[in-house]
């Protein structure tokens, strides 16, 4: 730990060994974004998630191992795993929300107009009926490459699979999806998604 | 949504996410400090105790405690808690009840305990099976008490021949093994170990982490600075002691 500045994730972590509360700033720094990652993978239980993903942190904070300065992959890890729990659940969504065609997606005051919104229920379907497709490893990985923005080191720490096993899955996934997909999933095209 | 940014399929999913949401963000937050307060009953702080507002306010407290300038300890955070120190001996010599007898054997112990530093402990052979540490009630014991940990059954091994005269050198004053609050169990490391923050590190635990240094007995509630990696001190520049976080003392064992 450095005398001066914030303290990073396994430092706050390792402290939060011995006084519980300190974990408090690990719940702080994460979680609006595990909240907004679940809330993308699955709506309806996202909340009850985030919080149990905290939870499960808290008490496993004792095996973290650390990758880089922050906590998020391990959490992110976390929250994979309730969400592969949920699994099936999270298909059936996303199957009823590609037959909605995205009618019950995004509200409309979220986008600028209506030509817009239109695009985006289309895509958003287009979108969810191929990731309903995904066999699980393969969307956990997809996912957490794509919306929580996760390095391939991340995504195979946060999954416990070696980075070759992130990079088939995400092959796969990309030769499985529809091929707006592909560009999603590029390096090339991360700095604008 | 700007004209800069390229549509693709998961700007749905980016665009109709609220980015914070407080309710759920309080709710969340309660429910992770009524788990930590329960975990176990005694860690439960003042801060946790008492009201919603109040309860952020501590966390808040408790984080700038932590990122702060890395000297601080939440030391107000704890109620009062005590060290517990656990001796192989009750005060009539005989073994503490806390410990299990889980064989017996003969043997003798020809010198000082390598295992552990303390003025009663010595190695010992039993056949062709070599016990460190093993503890002697008395110097004229006809029995020692032989441990592979603490945590494990010991073995009590009757003398063949009496204990050597002279004492073990090793007379430090460090506790055999620790347990701290956390549930790390941690005994004592001989020989040469490499310095972390200027000090010795004197106990390695079960979880790979590191004791380093001597406790804090200036409280009650004794602490002990520790690490979960091994970071020896480069040459000429150790790391500040102060750098390593806190680790309190539960239990010590002796």
């Amino acid at each position: 730990m450095s005398s001066h500045g914030p303290a990073d994730d396994a430092t706050v972590i390792a402290r939060s060994l011995g006084e519980p509360e300190v974990f408090a700033v690990i719940f702080e720094r994460h979680f609006d974004e595990i909240l907004r990652y679940l809330r993308r993978r699955l709506p309806a239980e996202a909340e009850e998630l985030a919080a149990d993903t905290f939870v499960v942190a808290f008490d496993c904070r004792e095996r973290y191992r650390a990758l880089g300065n922050s906590a998020r992959p391990w959490l992110y890890g976390i929250a994979s795993n309730l969400l592969h729990k949920r699994r099936r659940r999270e298909a059936r969504a996303l199957r009823a929300h590609a037959r909605s065609a995205g009618r019950a997606g995004p509200p409309p005051n979220e986008f600028a107009d209506a030509i817009e919104r239109i695009d985006a229920q289309r895509q958003s379907a287009a979108l969810a009926a191929a990731l309903s497709g995904l066999r699980a490893d393969d969307r956990d990985t997809l996912l957490l490459y794509s919306l929580g923005a996760l390095s391939y080191e991340e995504v195979a720490f946060a999954l416990g699979v070696p980075v070759g096993t992130v990079r088939s899955r995400l092959a796969r996934a990309r030769r499985h999806c529809a091929p707006e997909l592909l560009a999603l999933t590029t390096e090339e095209a991360r700095p604008h998604d | 949504m700007t004209d800069e940014v390229p549509r693709t399929p998961f700007s749905w999913f980016r665009s109709w996410v609220p980015e914070r949401d407080e309710a759920s963000r309080e709710r969340a937050r309660e429910r992770l400090e009524a788990h930590i307060a329960q975990r176990p009953p005694q860690r439960r702080s003042a801060a946790l105790a008492r009201g919603p507002r109040r309860r952020l306010v501590g966390a808040l407290a408790a984080a700038l405690v932590v990122v702060g300038a890395g000297v601080a300890v939440a030391s107000g955070f704890w109620r009062t808690e005590h060290t517990a120190h656990l001796p192989v001996f009750t005060p009539a010599g005989r073994l503490s009840p806390d410990f299990t007898v889980g064989s017996r054997a003969s043997g003798s112990c020809w010198t000082a305990s390598l295992a552990s530093g303390a003025a009663n402990a010595w190695r010992c052979a039993a056949g062709n099976a070599i016990h460190d540490p093993c503890f002697a009630a008395a110097a004229h014991a006809k029995t020692v008490v032989c441990f592979l940990d603490p945590w494990h059954p010991v073995t009590i091994l009757r003398l063949t021949k009496p204990l050597p005269r002279h004492g073990p050198t090793l007379t430090q004053t460090l506790p055999w093994a620790i347990e701290t609050t956390d549930g790390r169990r941690c005994t004592y490391l001989t020989g040469a170990t490499a310095p972390m923050g200027g000090e010795r590190i004197n106990y390695g635990c079960t979880d790979h982490s590191y004791l380093i240094g001597s406790p804090d007995r200036s409280k009650s509630l004794w602490t002990i600075r520790s690490s979960r990696t091994y970071r020896p001190d480069n040459p000429g520049h150790p790391t500040p002691l102060a750098d390593f976080p806190l680790a309190r003392i539960a239990r010590t064992i002796s």
